[in-house]
Parts: C-alpha cells; structure tokens; sequence
C-alpha cells in the first residue's frame, strides 16, 4: 500500500469533510486517551473526540475533527489509530469548531515486534468471543469435550488444556491455520456456539500466530494487566440515534499500555436505552441511563450514559436544598432533566418520619401537637426530638442483629444468643461510634459469656463462610464466586478472596466447662491455600496492602483497617445502608451487592454521604439527621411528568412496605393491644425480640428474617396471599379490634362517632377524613343500630387499606 | 518461511477448491456437492448421534426420509423444503444457528440440487456401496509368521510428499509392521512410511479424509488401517494394502475425526469410534454397518482386537474400559480400574492378558479368563500414552513423563529410554523387537534400541519435499563420506597400534622365560663356577711354589755351583772338584732350563683362575639381574594382555563403524538413486 506523505512537517488527516452537526458550538473538546502510549510495532491507540456543549450534552465528533499529527516522523494516523513510526515523542493536534486541545505522543521501540503472549494475546481471544462463559467452553465441564476457565481464571490450564490435553487435536503446530481451535472459532468446520470470528481478523491472526510460533507458554514474570481504563467517562447522549464510541485501555506492571478496545468485551446495564456493540459504539434508544462496562483480563470498568430524548426542552423548578444531599440528588435531576416532586405535607411527613424513626405510629396527641405547632423548624424539633426515644436505637438494634445473625441454635446456646443481643443494644443505645463497635466485634477474643462480642465468631465458623459474611456485611460485597474463579462481573479475584481469607485462617475456638460457652481466642497458627497451583495466601485486605502480620493478630488487623478510612468501602457502605432504611432504596441497590457492574445511581452522592460520615467520626445519629432532614427525603410520593417513571434517582418519595415487626408493633398500637413473645414480658414490642429463631405466625408470613444469612433479601417486603387473608380474616384485625376493644372505651367516653371516626384515621393515617369520606362512613354508621359494630367494621376498613399497610 | 506454508496452505485449498468446483460440469449432487457442505457446516449437530430435531444430513437416504417434524427436502420445491428455508434464512430457526448465514453460492447450489430432485450422485443413480477394491476377508485366522516375505510396498511409493510444512504436529498415529521392517507415521493428511531396519524414507501413502490420528498394522501385516479425520467435521477408517500402497475400502461416516480403530485378526471386520461415543463395527466384505454399541458415555479413545479375534476391548476418555465379542458385539466384559482418559490397548501375544494405558498415570494388565485386574504399575507420571506389547512378551510404554518404558510380560521394569524434550505419546516396535519407536509431542518419531534404551535416530513425521531430500540425502552422503575417511585412518591407527602391542607381548614374554630359566639354572652353575675357581686357585698356588722353588733351586745351585768352583778354581786341578763343577754346572743349567717351563705353567694356572674368577662373577650378575624380572614380568605381561581386548576391540569397533557407514553409504546411495529415479509431484510444494 502506497502512502502519499504530504510535503511539510506535518501530515493533516481529515477524517471526513466536516459538516456541522450543531448549530451552537461546543463548550469544551475532550480527547481520549488523554496521553497516547505505544510501544512495540504492533502497538496501536485508537483515539476518541468528544463535544461538550453548554447543556451538558456530549458528542462523538471524532470523524469530525480534524487531527494533526506533530512529527509524521514519530507516529500516523490511519483509520482512527495512532501507529507508531519511529521512537520518541511528538503531540497530537485535535481541532472541532473552534475548540482545540493536545494528547501527547510517546513512541516506543517503534520496529521492534513484540512475541505472541499467551496470556497477553490469546486468552483475552476467548473472553471477547464469549468461549470461556459459563454456558460454553467455561462450563465446569466444559461443552463439547473441551473446557476454558471460566472468564480465564487459569492461564496455564488453559495453556495445558489447549496445547497438552488432547496432544495432535486442538492445535496442529505443522498447519496452524487448520488447528481445531482456529477452524471451529471461524465455522470452517461445524461448531455448536456458532462463528466466533472470520479468517483475516484479528482474533484469528494471532490465535494462528501463536500456533505457529510453537504454542507456547509465556515465560515467567510476564507482564500483567494492572489497571484498565474506559474512555470516555461519562456521555450524556441527545436523542435516539445517536452514538458514541468507546475505547478501552490497559497498563501493564511493566509500565506498558495497550489499546484494548478490541479485546475487551462490552456489556450495557440498559440495552433500551444504550446498547452497546462488540466493538464499544454504543448507540442511544429510550431516554434514560445505561451504565456500559467493558471487561478485560480480571477488570471490570464502566461509565454512566445518559439518553435524553432529541431536543428536549426542560427547566429545573425551584426546590428547596437543605444540604449537601439535596444538591447532588438535584444535580443529577438536572442531567436526567427531571423534576423532583414537591415537599410531603406535614401530615405525610409525621407519619413518614415516626415509622422510619421510631417504627411506631404517632399518636393523636402527638399529632394534634405536631400539627399545632407553628415554628418554621417544627421537623427538625421532631426528628431530633425522636432520635433520642429508645425505639429509635431498638429498630437499628433489630437491623444489626440481622446482619450479625443474632440467633440460638443447637451450637449457640439461648444464653450467649441473649448476651450477644444485650452487648449489641448497649453499644447501639450508647451511640458508640459504628466504627469502634465493629472493630470490637471483628478483633473479638474470649468467652461467648465474659465477652458476649465473640458470638459473631461462635455463629458461623466456617473460614470461607465468615470471610464471606465480613464483605457482605460491611463492604457489601458478594465474594463467593470468587472462591472457584475470578468475579466475572466485579474485580475480585481468587487471589483477592483467599488473601481475605487469610485473615480468617488463626481464629482459635475452645469448650469450657460450662458446655454453653465457647472460649474465642487467636490460635497463631493456620493458613490458606490458593486452590490453583496451592500456593500459600498472605493476608491481604480486600481491596487494599498486604500488611506485616507476623506475630500479630490476624483478625485485629484486619478490623483496624475494615472499620475505618482506610477502607473505601466501609463508611460509603454503612451509609447506603442507612439510606436504604430511609428511601426504601439504595444508592446501590442491593446494599449488598455492591460492585463494578452495580453502580451507584449517584456516585458523588454516595461519596459524599460517606465523606461525611467519617467526618462524623461514624457517628450514625448525625448521618440519619442529614438524611432525613433533607428535602429529598421530604419529597412527596407524588410524581408529576418528568419524574414518574424514574425509580432509582429519589426524585420522589417511594410508596414502601413496612418491615414484620415494625407492622405488627403498629397494628398493636393502634388496636392497645398485647404481644406476649418467648423471653420478653407482656406488651413488649416485636422489634425487641432478641432471638432470631423466635417467631410467630405474623411475622412469618410478613417476611421476618429468619438471620440465616446476611444477605440484605433475609427481610422479605414482597406482598403474599397469605399476608392478604391474614389482614383481612385473620386474628391480626378483627380479634385485635375486639381485643382491644377501642371503639368500645371511646363509645364509653361518650365520643360521637364523628370524632370515634376522626380518631381512627388519625391514630392509623395520621390525618384526619377527608369530607367525602367521612360523610360517607358517617351515613352507614347512622344507618345501623350497633354503632360500636359498624365503627369497629369502619376501624377493620382502615386497617385494611393500602393507605395503612405502606409508609409513605 | 511461514509466509510460504501460508501460501502453500492457501495454494492447497485452492487445489482441493478446483477439485470441488470440477464436477460442476456434472449436475449439483448429494454426493459431490451437497454433503461436503453438510460436512462444512451441520453434521456437527445432525449426524446419526446427536439427530438434532430427528434430522441426519450426512446420509442420503435420511436427508431424504426426514427430521421429527416431518420431510426437509421436497424435490423441485426449495419454497416446500425447510432446509432449505432456514438454511437461506427465509424462515426461522436459521441455520446453522449462532452463525452467519451460508455463502450465497452455497445457497444457490442447495437450491438448485432441490429443483433438480435430489440426485444423489452425478449419474442419477443410487450410490453403489461401498465395496472393497479387493479380497480383504481371510478363510482363518492364522497366528504367528505368515507363509512367504513379508509383505513390504512393491511398488516404489510417492516420494513427494502431499503437504510440506516446516513443522510437524504431535505424532499420534504410530504403527509398526509385526513382521516387515516398516513403520507407518501419521502425518499431515498423508501417512509416512519408514523402513525399521535400514530407518530409511520409503514414501507416503494419501490421507486426504484430513488427520490420520491411528495407525494399525493387520496382524499379518498385509494391511495399513489409518483412521482419523477432521477434527468437528468427519472421521473415517481407510484400508491400504500394502504391497500396493493402494487404498482399498473407507468405512465410518463419523462427524468428527476418528481416534481409535482396529481390523479384527480375520480381517473380516473394522471397529472404530471416536468423540461420537459410540463404536461402529463395519464389515470388509460390503463395507456395511455391522453393529453400533452405545455403551460408552465419553469419546472412543482405543480400539484393539484380541490375537485370535474373538474378542476387542475399546477404551474411553473417561476410563471406560470393555471388552466386547466380536461377532455380535455383545458385552463380554466391564474392566473397571482405570479413572480417566485411556490412551491406549494392547493384547499380549497369547491374548490372555490385555494390557491399557491410561492418563490416570497407570499401565494396567487385565486376565482376560475372568476380567480381573492383574497388576497396576504407575508407570508414567502425569499420564500413560503410548503402549505396545510386542509378540516377544515386552511392554513398551510412553508418557507425560516425557520418557519411555520397557518391561516383562508381568510388568517388571526392564529399562527407561533416554528422555525427549517434550511428551512421549505414542510408541511402536519394530518386527524383531530391536527397535523402538516414540512419537513425540514435536512431530518427530525418536527410534531407540530396545536393548539399551539409546537414541538411534529421528524420523520426522513432516517429510521434506524429494528435491530437498535429493539435496539432503547427497549432504548427507558426503558427510558420511568425511565420517568414513576419518574412521577409517582411525582404524589404521588403532590396527597399527594392536599390532605393535602383540610384538611387545611376545618379547616380554621371552624374557620372563629367560629370567625364569636363568633364576632356575644359575645358582647350580655359581657353585661349580666357585668350585672351579678353588681349583685353579690352588693349582695356580701349586704353580707358583713349584716356580719358586725351581728359582731357589737355581738360587742353590748357583752358589752351590760358586762355592764349588772357588774350591775347584783353588784346586784347579782337582778333576773330582772339576767334575764337581761341571756336574753342578750342568745340574743348573738343567733347572735353568726347566725354569721357563715353570713360569710358563703359572701364567697358564693364573689365566685359568683369572678365567675361572671372571666367570664367576658374571654368573653372579646375571642371577641378581633375572631375579627381579621374574616377579615384574608377569605384571607387565598382565598389563599387555590387559590392554590387548580394548586395542582389539577398538579395532572391531571401528571395523564395524566402517562397515555400518559402508553399508550406510550404501543404503543411502541406493535411496538417493531411488530418489532420482523417482517422479516428483507435478505440483510438488515447496518448503
């Protein structure tokens, strides 16, 4: 192929004749990668452009812009990529409609070929192509006869598998082009998952280079991807149609970096709304977000789009922000161009906040008070005023004994089940900093009796089990798959997992002579080994160093750091918890599911909640105050146009069940009636209970977890038949009702049915009737002779509505 | 260099390409045309043991009878065929799934096939069946050395290679003749011919079906069965007969390649089988489908027949092991043992014992009376691949281990081979067991002396092209030739050598008997020799003392002779005194005339003695010279004799090496000959 090379010091590519595509110019040009690094002669870098304009809106303009190559001399410029030339460093020149910027160039051992790498060149073939995924070749027993590793977690079993297993079948080092694995990938011959990749492209060129080179190993201490980039880092597409490429880039521990835009495979969150094609172009449908991630080697990476419809004419009403939520939640309302709903009335607002605090129901004094009170700061006087009753600290006392399995069981005897739960609710009562009392649990040694802390350590005793509930609980990150193979949709790997692991492996447990009592302690021995290959784990932190734990104690270390800055996702995670109690709804959701391809529907919101909550020294009271102090948690439940069907951006108050015990204490309440449960007195609270085995009908059929695992889907909000018929026929009404015989002592006071009326729906609603209603039930309650009856039948009515079975 | 097997690949599907599009002249047919497309892109799924949807494309008639849902192809009616319809991606599922769709040619082609009704071949006629070209099937079933010479090719065979490449690929397909010098080496399409004792290229016979991946040897060794193919897409058996090198029966249909075959002993019978678990048994007589077993529940990996043909055992990647009866295919036998992969089977001679190799690291010996596990040996680390237990009772094995193994009948190891580089897979014997072969993970076929497990040469299973081995084969000559010369001078040498060590020997010899005599005889002779010496010593004394007293007497008489005479001269006339003088006068003059006798007999007495004295003294020195010799000697001798074997044997090693070389040159000349001699393909690759 011929180069014409145009006189001068710089060649200009046009890479297509511009027609303007806006009218208005761009505000800014971004180029990606924002430095170009290419080394060897096979190296190459593809480069993107994009447009920003005022309103935020982003463009693909780089067939439009025009680019300009500094020293033809050092690198060209075909088909969008970067080639090297010759060694050294020159500059790439982008222009778009006026805007201009520069990427630097370096070249390096420009006519120097690289050798095929196996685990460099060939393994990232098959996670691209899709042939080591679970439902094919990746499949624990392979398909069709022949196995990969799942997503690539074993290299050199691949290796072994391809080249040694069955010697003279899969490749054919005399006619590479006609090995097995090159002539099934590109349907020469039949193969079940189909054409994989034709003759000519790249996948097959190096799959054949490599056969032909001898199919070997790549020697020991080869690089290893380290990090992997996705450019660009955020796109908010106009209209459908429109579309926007992206490019993958990998470091390498050598300091190298490679164009893996064509390796890397890409997956989109929301295909309606962007889809994105094997080759990274990713094109607008539906408006709304799609997080688009790109996977290569171990990494997972990805970036926030946004599909606006074409031309959208929107202006963001005033709202209220009352701190820092309210402005991240509006700031990404004002990308999505959505509205948020008004302000709750206070009334809404009584309810919302007592059930969220207190999960208990105001009372009519209490509300009678509420509503007079005429101060502007009326809200805050109440949250405050709430934080300090005692249910407040006994809901997130019945939260925590969920996540840390609070439960007697045949091992974990009633006793030190009680002990445990005590210790939980002083520390919680007390308010000591989340991250003191998590420290203490996790470091925990002694008895299950003296020091009731170490039942978390009696609870479950499986190494991996508990290595596993440690990152759920408090990283929220599911691990378990990493236990076989690399996350195939997270970073973690199995090098990650059994370093975690290793924290775990010391963890001494003895009998005393009281058989109910387990004695806790660091035994100083024990390890782990990685199941491929054996090799012994060190202890390193999930995510984090590998720390000196010679002589120490495992587990200590591991708390100090779990529970503090150091870990970037301990105080980000317990602040998506909180939040989630109060929105119905996490940040990430779940609240345990937190990874690379389960983004945070606002990132810097999420940031910042846990910014503060480690200002806060993991004071959780004053992370609960910002919360629900903010306009965003005040938000009505009604939706207007724009935000109606947004379910993840909390431009609106979310209609939400209300959790087992919570409820049943609310219908207690409002009926006066008693709950006697095994252990506590009469009339104590469900919430209270501190054994996770003791149970009853209700709280069964209302979703009570049953603190058999951590996961956050323990507590069960989907509505049932049972739970229906339950309300309506079962003793939770129509008993409760005459139990507690309501209508019956407000008759006696001589209350007129109108207040008996008023008195219900505040009680259970927290307003008073509106007009319509009461004239209506007010005629059937005339209608009849027995007043008590038919306003008993009137209170069963209200408890049967949806309006009380939600918090809203 | 890779460029140019590029380039001769791309050159070879060119050529396979025109042999397809060749019978386009003829009318578009299942066999020509229809069915390698099928082969290309469906029998994967729609072959008689997957039957995906009920539909087999790689038969005839079962194209023609039709899936589960009914007929798939309407003569003349492409719109009422539904494959058809979905293969051109007019309805739904398209075919092949997961794929684009076909090219438009392939389209075309199908469609035209339909509205020309279905032929099945060019002529319109039924397929004939698949006959063998010859008598294959033998009356009995004959043990030991078959009558007349074995049978080796008689025709020079292709010299040319089929497909040249740079490189070989693992060599699993390896067998030798049980009683010709050849070797037969799975190649690329092609299988490659040796002969064991001379380890001479003989030439290759066509595989074009794609990868031979078994190779056996008929047990009287007439017959080459070579099963394989490619691998997805079709597997067969083919039968060559060797004194021909001519193909002459394919048997198996499979839809991917074939990994283990035998003939049985009688020839009457192929068994196969391969990933499609299933092993097929097929007659030689008509080539037709005698019995399927669907036993196993992973891919056939060995196949082998019993000696007496009663009996074949077929083994799986599972480490399936049976043992079935050959004329119905009934199960005789489950051998269970053996966890994983078994890579291959072998009957002892006698067929009471079968012995496998597996991955499972173990070389196993089965009884054959009762099915039981004799003896488990784990043989190679890592996996057992390669297994032979030749007719003299040894077991050669081969492994991951990269090594490989001989042991007794019972399964005591006799030696370990010098390893490979890479995994040893397969292994063969040559017919009188001096030889073993190893094919190895690189494609070459390592050949050793079974006796003492020395590599003695390599033979590739990736033949250069006849020009380059014409120019190779005079490179080597004449590096022979440089070999030869300089051996021979070395012979010279070392014959020169051993000669000059046998005159040496002879000499020293003599000496020892010399000493050996001198020691023996002197001391006798020293004792005379003193005596004599006393002897002459006293008659030389006696001599003297007669001399000196002659010399007195003469003194005596001379002053006897005085004094008379002054008597006389005083009285001179006294004539008694006169006499007197006179007399005394001639008395002394009588002794002095007896004087000289006198000293005459001292000097003979005092030579005497001094002779006497001298003899002594060297008898005297040759006793104390032959003492020592007596005791050293024979040491020297020993020293000699000792040296003599090495000397000889140097001479008749370098004999022999001259010889070999000779007989070398020789064989190699004659190939080169046969090289010349030999057509070169008209469209020979290059490498």
């Amino acid at each position: 192929m011929k180069i014409s090379v145009l006189s001068g010091a710089c060649a200009i590519l046009l890479f297509a004749s511009a027609t303007s595509i806006q009218a208005i110019a761009p505000v800014s040009i971004a180029v990606f990668p924002p430095d170009v690094n290419v080394q060897s002669a096979r190296g190459k870098q593809r480069i993107i452009v994009q447009a920003i304009y005022a309103d935020g809106i982003t463009r693909d303009v780089t067939a439009q812009a025009k680019v300009t190559i500094s020293d033809p001399k050092i690198a060209k410029i075909v088909n969008l990529e970067v080639l090297p030339v010759g060694d050294g460093k020159c500059s790439i020149a982008v222009e778009f409609e006026g805007k201009t910027t520069q990427v630097p160039v370096d070249v390096k051992d420009a006519i120097k070929d690289r050798p095929i790498s196996f685990k460099l060149d060939v393994m990232p073939i098959f996670l691209r192509n899709g042939c080591n995924q679970g439902g094919c070749h990746g499949a624990a027993r392979g398909k069709d006869g022949f196995r990969l590793s799942l997503f690539g977690f074993d290299p050199d079993g691949d290796h072994y598998r391809l080249t040694r297993e069955l010697n003279g079948r899969r490749i054919n080092l005399a006619i590479p082009e006609e090995s097995l694995v090159v002539e099934k990938s590109t349907g020469k011959v039949p193969h079940t998952g189909g054409q994989k990749f034709a003759v000519g492209e790249q996948y097959y060129n190096d799959l054949v280079r490599w056969v032909d080179a001898g199919g070997p190993q790549d020697p020991a201490g080869i690089a290893t991807p380290v990090s992997v980039d996705l450019f660009p880092k955020n796109a908010l597409l106009d209209g459908k149609g429109s579309t926007q490429q992206l490019i993958v880039r990998a470091k390498y521990s050598d300091g190298s970096e490679r164009d893996v835009t064509s390796l890397a495979l890409f997956l989109s969150s929301n295909d309606s709304s962007g889809k994105v094609s094997p080759n990274g172009l990713v094109t607008a449908g539906d408006r709304g977000e799609a997080f688009v991630m790109a996977r290569f080697s171990t990494f997972t990476v990805g970036v926030p789009f946004i599909v606006l419809p074409k031309d959208l004419k929107f202006s963001f009403p005033a709202t209220p922000e009352k701190n820092y939520i309210d402005t991240l939640v509006n700031a990404k309302l004002k990308n999505l161009r959505i509205a948020p709903s008004a302000t709750c009335s206070d009334e809404v607002f009584l309810r919302r906040i007592f059930i969220d605090l207190t999960g208990m129901l105001p009372s009519v004094e209490e509300y009678k008070t509420f509503m007079a009170n005429k101060s502007a700061d009326k809200r805050e006087q109440l949250v405050k005023e709430l934080m300090e009753r005692k249910e407040f600290s006994e809901l997130w006392v019945l939260k925590w004994a969920e996540l840390l399995q609070i439960r007697s069981s045949n091992q974990v005897s009633y006793k030190a089940t009680l002990l445990y739960y005590n210790w939980l609710q002083d520390r919680i009562a007390r308010n000591v900093p989340l991250n003191q009392w998590v420290q203490e649990l996790l470091g925990a040694n002694g008895g299950t009796f003296n020091n009731p802390v170490t039942n978390y350590y009696q609870n479950e005793t499986d190494i991996l089990k508990v290595t596993e509930n440690v990152a759920q609980v408090f990283m929220g990150m599911r691990i378990q798959c990493a236990q076989c193979h690399n996350h195939p949709f997270d970073r973690w790997t199995m090098d990650d997992y059994y370093g975690f692991a290793a924290f775990f492996t010391q963890i001494g447990r003895k009998r005393t002579d009281d058989p109910r009592e387990l004695v806790v302690f660091n035994s100083g021995s024990g390890e782990i080994n990685h199941p491929l290959g054996g090799r012994r784990m060190a202890p390193k932190y999930l995510g984090g160093e590998t720390p000196d734990v010679v002589g120490k104690d495992r587990r200590g270390l591991m708390a100090e750091w779990l529970a503090s800055p150091k870990n970037p996702y301990f105080a980000t995670n317990l602040s998506n918890m909180v939040w989630t109690h109060f929105f119905g709804l996490g940040i990430i959701n779940e609240v345990d599911d937190v990874r690379v391809s389960n983004p945070p529907s606002n990132s810097e919101l999420l940031q910042e909640l846990g910014k503060k909550f480690t200002e806060y020294n993991y004071d959780f009271k004053r992370l609960v105050k910002d919360i629900v102090l903010s306009n965003s948690y005040q938000l009505s439940t009604q939706a207007n146009a724009s935000n109606e069907s947004d379910t993840k951006n909390f431009s609106h108050s979310s209609i939400r069940r209300i959790k087992a015990e919570t409820f049943l204490d609310c219908i207690s309440q409002v009926t006066e009636t008693k709950n006697k449960f095994p252990g506590l007195p009469l009339g104590a609270r469900a919430v209270q209970i501190a054994d996770g085995k003791v149970s009853n009908y209700f709280l069964t059929t209302f979703g009570r977890a049953t603190r058999e695992s951590v996961c956050s889907c323990e507590v069960k909000l989907d509505p049932t038949l049972s739970q229906s018929l339950h309300l309506l026929n079962g003793d939770a009404t129509t008993q409760r009702i005459t139990q507690g015989n309501l209508i019956g002592k407000l008759l006696k006071d001589k209350k007129t049915p109108e207040e008996i009326l008023d008195e219900i729906y505040v009680r259970c609603l927290s307003r008073m009737p509106s007009a319509d209603e009461k004239t209506k039930v007010l005629a059937l309650v005339n209608a009849e002779k027995d007043k008590k009856q038919v306003l008993e039948d009137a209170f069963w009515a209200v408890l049967n509505t949806r309006e009380y079975m939600f918090n809203h | 260099m890779v460029r140019s097997i590029i380039l001769l690949v791309a050159l070879l599907s060119l050529a396979t390409q025109s042999a397809v599009a060749q019978p386009s002249a003829k009318k578009i047919n299942y066999q020509d045309h229809i069915l390698p497309f099928f082969q290309d892109k469906c029998v994967a799924c729609h072959n008689q043991d997957k039957k995906s949807s009920g539909v087999i494309l790689n038969s005839y008639s079962k194209v023609i009878e039709g899936g589960s849902s009914g007929i798939i192809v309407k003569a003349g009616d492409p719109e009422g065929s539904s494959l058809f319809q979905m293969v051109a991606h007019k309805s739904e599922p398209f075919m092949p799934p997961k794929s684009p769709k076909v090219a438009d040619t392939s389209i075309v082609m199908l469609e035209k096939w339909i509205k020309e009704g279905l032929l099945e071949t060019a002529d319109g006629k039924a397929l004939a069946l698949n006959k063998p070209t010859a008598d294959i099937a033998l009356g009995t079933v004959r043990r030991g050395k078959p009558d007349g010479p074995p049978p080796m090719p008689e025709k020079p065979l292709p010299l040319d290679p089929l497909v040249v490449t740079l490189k070989g690929n693992a060599v699993i397909g390896l067998a030798a003749s049980p009683w010709a010098p050849l070797l037969a080496v799975g190649g690329q399409k092609q299988i490659v011919l040796y002969n064991t004792d001379t380890m001479e290229y003989l030439g290759v016979l066509p595989f074009p079906d794609g990868f031979p991946t078994v190779l056996k040897f008929s047990r009287n060794g007439g017959f080459l069965l070579a099963g394989g193919g490619r691998g997805g897409k079709n597997g067969s058996a083919t039968l060559f007969n060797i004194k021909t090198g001519q193909k002459v029966l394919t048997v198996g249909q499979e839809s991917d390649a074939v990994l283990a075959a035998d003939i049985s002993p009688d020839q009457t019978r192929i068994a196969l089988g391969g990933p499609s678990k299933v092993v097929r048994v097929y007659s030689t007589v008509d080539g037709k489908l005698l019995h399927e077993i669907k036993k196993h529940t992973d891919w056939i990996t060995s196949i082998e027949y019993s000696p007496d043909g009663v009996l074949f055992a077929s083994g799986d990647r599972s480490g399936n092991l049976f043992v079935w009866e050959s004329h119905n295919g009934k199960e005789y036998f489950t051998l269970k043992g053996h966890t994983n992969y078994i890579n291959n089977l072998s009957w002892r001679a006698d067929g009471n014992i079968l012995a496998s190799v597996s991955e499972d690291a173990s070389l196993k010996l089965w009884e054959v009376e009762n099915g039981t596990l004799v003896k488990s040996i784990p043989a190679h680390a890592g996996g057992a691949q390669g297994l032979v237990f030749h007719r003299d009772g040894t077991i050669v094995t081969s492994g991951r281990d990269k090594t490989s193994k001989s042991w007794k009948s019972d399964g005591t190891a006799i030696l370990t081979m010098e390893p490979l580089t890479d995994l040893a897979l397969r292994v063969a014997v040559s017919h009188d067991a001096v030889f073993a072969f190893v094919g190895d993970w690189n494609g070459n076929v390592v050949a050793y002396k079974l006796a003492d497990g020395k590599k003695v040469d390599v033979l590739p299973s990736n033949p250069p092209t006849l020009k380059a081995r014409v120019e190779l084969s005079a490179k080597e000559i004449v590096l022979l030739r440089e070999q030869l010369s300089k051996i021979s001078a070395e012979l010279t040498t070392a014959k020169t050598q051993d000669a000059k060590l046998q005159g040496d020997l002879a000499t020293t010899q003599k000496s020892l008997t010399d000493a050996t005599l001198a020691v023996k005889d002197l001391p006798a002779k020293i004792k005379q020799l003193t005596a004599n010496q006393a002897t002459a010593l006293a008659l030389q004394t006696k001599s003297t003392s007669e001399l000196k007293a002659g010399e007195a007497m003469i003194l005596a008489s001379t002053d006897s002779l005085k004094k008379i005479k002054e008597q006389s001269d005083k009285n001179k006339l006294d004539a008694v005194l006169a006499k007197n003088v006179t007399a005394a006068q001639e008395k002394l003059d009588k002794l002095k005339l007896e004087l000289p006798a006198l000293q005459k007999a001292l000097q003979e007495k005092t030579v005497a003695y001094t002779a006497t004295v001298a003899g002594l003294k060297d008898a005297q020195m040759k006793l104390i010279a032959a003492t020592p010799l007596v005791p050293a000697l024979p040491k020297q001798i020993d020293a000699m004799q000792k040296a003599m074997p090495a000397a000889q044997a140097l001479v008749t090693t370098l004999t022999t090496k001259v010889q070999d070389l000779e007989k070398q040159i020789g064989t190699k000349e004659a190939s080169l000959q046969r090289y010349k001699k030999a057509q070169p393909l008209a469209n020979a690759p290059k490498s």
